[in-house]
């Protein structure tokens, strides 16, 4: 049954999800009206502000369908969504999104600038604030040195960089990004992870599909899992990934003797029930590898024709300070304590190659760097965002703050 | 440095403001000094061609007409159509003289076109510009230096020139899109998307290449009115075409590629309205069509100044006759008085009908088609059938002039040339028989003032007479009786003279010849208003070949749809046995529903009133302003709500 164009109660914000989904099925009709595709069936779940949210799924799970539904490119076959309380055919509630395709489908005969200035207009804003925001989006996608080229001219990676620049041009509450990694390099997947989890720290609700589990988990607060169109698991990381049966540590390289003496507390203490199973040494992640490297070759100033280090998050997208611009403004967020993890994720390359002044900087470091979990070590996640409806992880902070001594505590 | 980044580079100095504060100063002291240079430099009194008086002194006998002396007498009390004619030709001839030589005027030329080299300068086109007229400049220079050249050195000047208009056009036509609104941006992506496609571009070139050599394919030796009027022909209705098929393809193109493309995403999750993207994409390609219609323009208006000045058949240079006797050549005097300039026509008031006397007739003719067909039955259908045949029958008869007899045509409305003492041109296009060329037909035409033309003409051809406005009475009317044949010498022609819908008409000048041909290219750009919506409605829910035919069909319909209109007059239903075949009528309802409502389209014929110097007067642009207004917001309504209802995810059943 077709959806009228009426709200469904309610503005955006407060505790009203951001997107409500219910018993929502969509099915594909051929020329003759004959049913040849359930692409989502009964599909009921909500995206709470200021939530990171993960749609996950392989291919033809219906991931894209339902984020079309929401943007009002397709038409229930039943069922109702809502985004910020209204129907995804509300012309005024694509003021407040922002969208990112699976696959850059931009204007080839223009050049960077125009694009973003053509979207931009859309959002009628006026000429300085387009001018600054172009600006400074060009800068934080890394295409100033390309600007002027048009986007046929582009590589793949490129085209999706300036994607998620026009996704960004309006500051949007909410943002939804279909595979944004695809096509970029490990350098610019990284960065666009790193704004990910920037953006949702600063508010936005952010609604992220793909198939790359590794990135998805890096990211979101809370996900669903999709499969020929039907939701089969929901929830966050922690309570869907973690395992209880089994605990990691992480330390100082031991010897053998002390890990013997740690094993044998172990056993005493379960009885003999429990034990150590497995003892390695923790290896650099091929990402952060890659990623040494590409920063050093940049620090030697190699030459390059492709897109150039991304700069600083566009000041606009921080919401605050937003007469200061690029890199004063992550100075000076980074001077705050409880902010320093913002310059890590920005630059992550260069907080590893910085050498660290003390322990505290070490721990912040190795906690912002090891975004994905090692195989058997427990899973190590960004701080979700002040005052946001993430899940609170299940973490005996005791223990951490025994091992820890009297290092900070993360947030 | 390669090409791509020089041009960039000065298109970057181009844009700098210290630029062009410099160059508005160098062109604005050109502009004085050369005023200057001219002022002093200039002659005394201005060139003027005098009227020989002698010519028009009154005959001693007139020619073909019943008592020569009384004829003579009366036309020597009024001045006759030649002379009327001449000194008419003699006055506007002067005022052109004139208006060459007045420092006034030429301060105003000189004044507008430093106004538009800084206009030039300050939208950024000042380096390319100054590489138009270098290349310009080169090109004359070897004209002048390697003879044999001229058409080559036209064709590149002419090219050069045009892309130089079109730039400024396409230029300003973005700095009047470039507000921050959704419509507006839509329409100069759409623009800027029309100027950067390789079609579009292949569209445009052949525009400006046809405009160029359309001028080297003229025949030197035919009369400067047919040159004039082959150039105004083919340079605005070629182009015309040309632009027309460009704007159907390039709005079908636009949205229906978009969808296909999924570009269209980007766009519509932004907050856009249906109606906002429909009526965007419609102006940038609008906007497109004023600008390829403005360049298309000021080459048919140059090039027919250019040619004005040529000497015409007769004359030794432009506006001086060859013949010190003939002060004004007949080939310059058609050209400034009926070509170039803007003529009200009008056609003879129909006989006014008894209503009872019709009334008889139909009876009449009922009874007798009962005597053989006795199931003929006296319905309304049936009387409305007659009634129809009846007035078809009288208007044949009207124009229809049996060997040896005559008719009278009234001519109303007339009262304007009168008072203003304008000239009349009576235009008439006789048909007999099978139109053979090789025959000649003399027609003697008797005014009601004792003005008596007695006519050898070819048929099927337009010929014209000139009058003088004291044929016209007190109530401004021209009546006249026609004959067949040689009035005054007893000659009657072989055939009954058939004079069809307009073939018989009054003309004088009403108008500019300026303004008219400005309106006409707002007709122009009007109609292809009304096709680019029915293009963007197409592809709103057809593919890119489907939609495509749909609106080339539209455009086509609408084109010919007074052909189509006057041929299903002549459409048979049924067969010779009087059995209705069906098919036929399905085929005559669906013309006629396609074809009525845009035969208004097909009337409006602004290249033909152009190329005739008919006038086409502002009542008549509003009317077709408010026509094709009414068709394009009822597409516009239709597009944007079958949009608004599209899943955009899906294209054409994928």
């Amino acid at each position: 049954m077709a959806i009228g164009q009426g709200t469904f109660g309610g503005s955006g914000g407060g505790g009203q999800p951001v997107v409500l989904c219910q018993n929502l099925t969509k099915v594909f009709k051929d020329f003759w009206l004959r049913s040849r595709a359930r692409a989502v069936e009964n599909l009921s779940f909500e995206i709470q502000p200021r939530e990171v949210f993960g749609l996950l799924g392989p291919n033809g799970s219906g991931k894209s369908t339902t984020i079309k539904l929401m943007l009002g490119l397709l038409k229930p076959t039943s069922g109702r969504i809502a985004v910020f309380g209204k129907s995804p055919f509300d012309v005024a509630v694509k003021r407040r999104i922002g969208y990112l395709p699976e696959e850059s489908y931009l204007y080839q005969f223009l050049n960077a600038r125009e694009t973003l200035e053509y979207y931009a207009k859309l959002f009628e804003l006026d000429y300085r604030t387009r001018q600054r925001r172009i600006d400074e989006l060009i800068d934080m996608v890394g295409l100033t040195g390309a600007q002027f080229r048009p986007v046929r001219d582009y590589s793949k990676g490129m085209q999706r960089r300036i994607g998620i620049a026009q996704a960004l041009i309006n500051d949007p509450d909410f943002l939804i990004l279909d595979e944004p990694t695809t096509g970029l390099d490990p350098v610019g997947t990284r960065q666009v992870k790193d704004l990910i989890i920037e953006l949702g720290r600063r508010g936005k609700t952010i609604l992220l599909s793909s198939h790359l589990l590794a990135d998805v988990e890096d990211c979101v607060h809370r996900m669903i899992v999709l499969y020929g169109g039907q939701k089969r698991e929901e929830g966050t990381c922690d309570s869907l990934l973690e395992e209880r049966e089994r605990t990691t540590i992480e330390s100082d390289a031991l010897d053998e003797e002390t890990i013997s003496e740690i094993d044998a507390v172990i056993r005493r203490r379960s009885g003999g029930t429990k034990s150590i199973y497995k003892v390695a040494r923790p290896r650099q992640k091929l990402e952060e590898f890659f990623l040494d490297i590409v920063e050093r070759a940049r620090q030697q100033q190699a030459a390059t024709s492709g897109a150039t280090a991304g700069g600083p998050t566009a000041s606009f997208l921080l919401g605050e300070n937003t007469e200061l611009q690029g890199s004063e403004l992550i100075e000076t967020l980074t001077k705050a304590p409880a902010e320093a993890v913002v310059s890590n994720v920005v630059k992550p390359v260069e907080a590893t190659a910085a050498a660290p002044t003390g322990p505290d900087s070490d721990l912040i470091g190795s906690l912002t760097k090891a975004e994905a979990p090692k195989p058997a070590a427990a899973p190590v996640r960004s701080a979700p965002a002040a005052g946001s409806a993430a899940p609170a992880a299940d973490v005996d902070e005791d223990v951490i703050s025994r091992l820890m001594g009297d290092s900070e505590k993360p947030r | 440095m390669k090409i791509g980044e020089r041009i960039a580079a000065l298109d970057r100095l181009q844009r700098d403001r210290t630029f062009k504060l410099i160059a508005t100063v160098i062109v604005l002291l050109a502009a004085i000094a050369g005023y200057t240079t001219y002022v002093v430099g200039r002659a005394a009194e201005p060139p003027r061609v005098e009227i020989n008086e002698r010519a028009f002194a009154p005959a001693a006998e007139a020619s073909g007409g019943p008592g020569g002396d009384a004829a003579a007498t009366l036309e020597a009390r009024v001045p006759t159509a030649e002379e009327t004619q001449a000194r008419q030709a003699v006055k506007i001839i002067n005022s052109i003289l004139a208006r060459q030589a007045d420092p006034t005027a030429v301060g105003v030329l000189v004044a507008m076109a430093t106004g538009f080299a800084v206009v030039i300068i300050w939208i950024n086109l000042a380096i390319w510009y100054t590489f138009i007229a270098i290349g310009i400049a080169s090109i004359w220079l070897f004209g002048r230096l390697v003879p044999g050249f001229s058409g080559t050195v036209m064709f590149v000047t002419a090219a050069l020139t045009l892309w130089a208009i079109f730039l400024v056009l396409i230029t300003a036509a973005r700095i009047l899109l470039s507000g921050p609104s959704r419509v507006l941006a839509i329409a100069r992506n759409t623009l800027d998307e029309a100027a950067r496609m390789k079609i579009s571009g292949v569209f445009i070139v052949l525009v400006v290449l046809l405009l160029a050599a359309l001028p080297l394919l003229l025949d030197d030796k035919q009369a400067l009115r047919y040159r004039v009027q082959n150039f105004l022909q083919y340079g605005t209705g070629l182009s015309y075409t040309i632009i027309a098929v460009l704007c159907v393809l390039f709005s079908v193109y636009s949205v229906a590629m978009e969808q296909r493309s999924k570009v269209i995403w980007q766009t519509v999750t932004k907050p856009v309205a249906a109606w906002q993207y429909i009526l965007g994409k419609w102006l940038g390609v609008v906007s497109l069509a004023a600008v390829l219609l403005g360049v298309t323009g000021g080459a048919v208006f140059l090039f027919t100044e250019y040619l004005r000045s040529q000497p015409a058949n007769g004359e030794m240079s432009a506006y001086r006759s060859a013949d010190e006797g003939v002060p004004i050549t007949p080939d310059r005097e058609i050209l400034e008085t009926q070509i170039l300039s803007a003529r009200m026509g009008v056609t003879f008031t129909p006989p006014r009908l008894d209503p009872a006397a019709v009334e008889q007739s139909i009876e009449a003719r009922i009874q007798q088609e009962k005597l053989t067909r006795p199931e003929f039955g006296d319905t309304a259908a049936d009387r409305a059938f007659v009634r129809e045949d009846l007035m078809k029958a009288v208007n044949l008869e009207q124009r229809t002039i049996e060997p040896g007899t005559d008719k009278q045509y009234v001519f109303e409305g007339l009262a304007e040339p009168r008072d203003k003492g304008l000239p009349i041109m009576f235009r008439f296009r006789p048909e007999a028989g099978s139109n053979r060329p090789d025959l000649l037909f003399t027609i003697t035409f008797l005014f009601s003032n004792g003005a008596v033309a007695t006519e050898k003409v070819s048929l099927a051809q337009q010929h014209t007479i000139t009058l003088s406005p004291s044929v016209i009475d007190s109530e401004g009317r021209i009546v006249v009786n026609i004959f067949n044949g040689d009035f005054y010498n007893q000659i009657v022609n072989p055939n009954a003279l058939y004079f069809a819908p307009l073939a018989l008409e009054m003309t004088y000048e009403a108008g500019s010849y300026r303004l008219n041909f400005a309106r006409v290219f707002v007709i122009l750009w009007l109609k292809i208003a009304f096709v680019t919506m029915a293009g963007i409605f197409a592809a709103t829910f057809l593919s890119f070949p489907v939609a495509t035919l749909t609106a080339a069909g539209i455009f086509l319909i609408a084109e010919s749809s007074r052909f189509i209109q006057d041929a299903l007059e002549n459409w048979q239903v049924e067969d010779f046995k009087g059995n209705t075949i069906w098919f036929y009528v399905i085929i005559d309802k669906i013309a006629q529903a396609v074809s009525t409502p845009l035969a208004f389209y097909a009337d409006l014929k602004p290249t033909a009133r152009l190329v005739d110097g008919v006038l086409l007067p502002w009542v008549d642009v509003a009317s077709a302003m408010g026509l094709l207004a009414v068709l394009v917001v009822a597409l516009f309504a239709l597009a944007a709500t079958v949009f608004r209802s599209r899943e955009l995810a899906i294209y054409s059943g994928n």
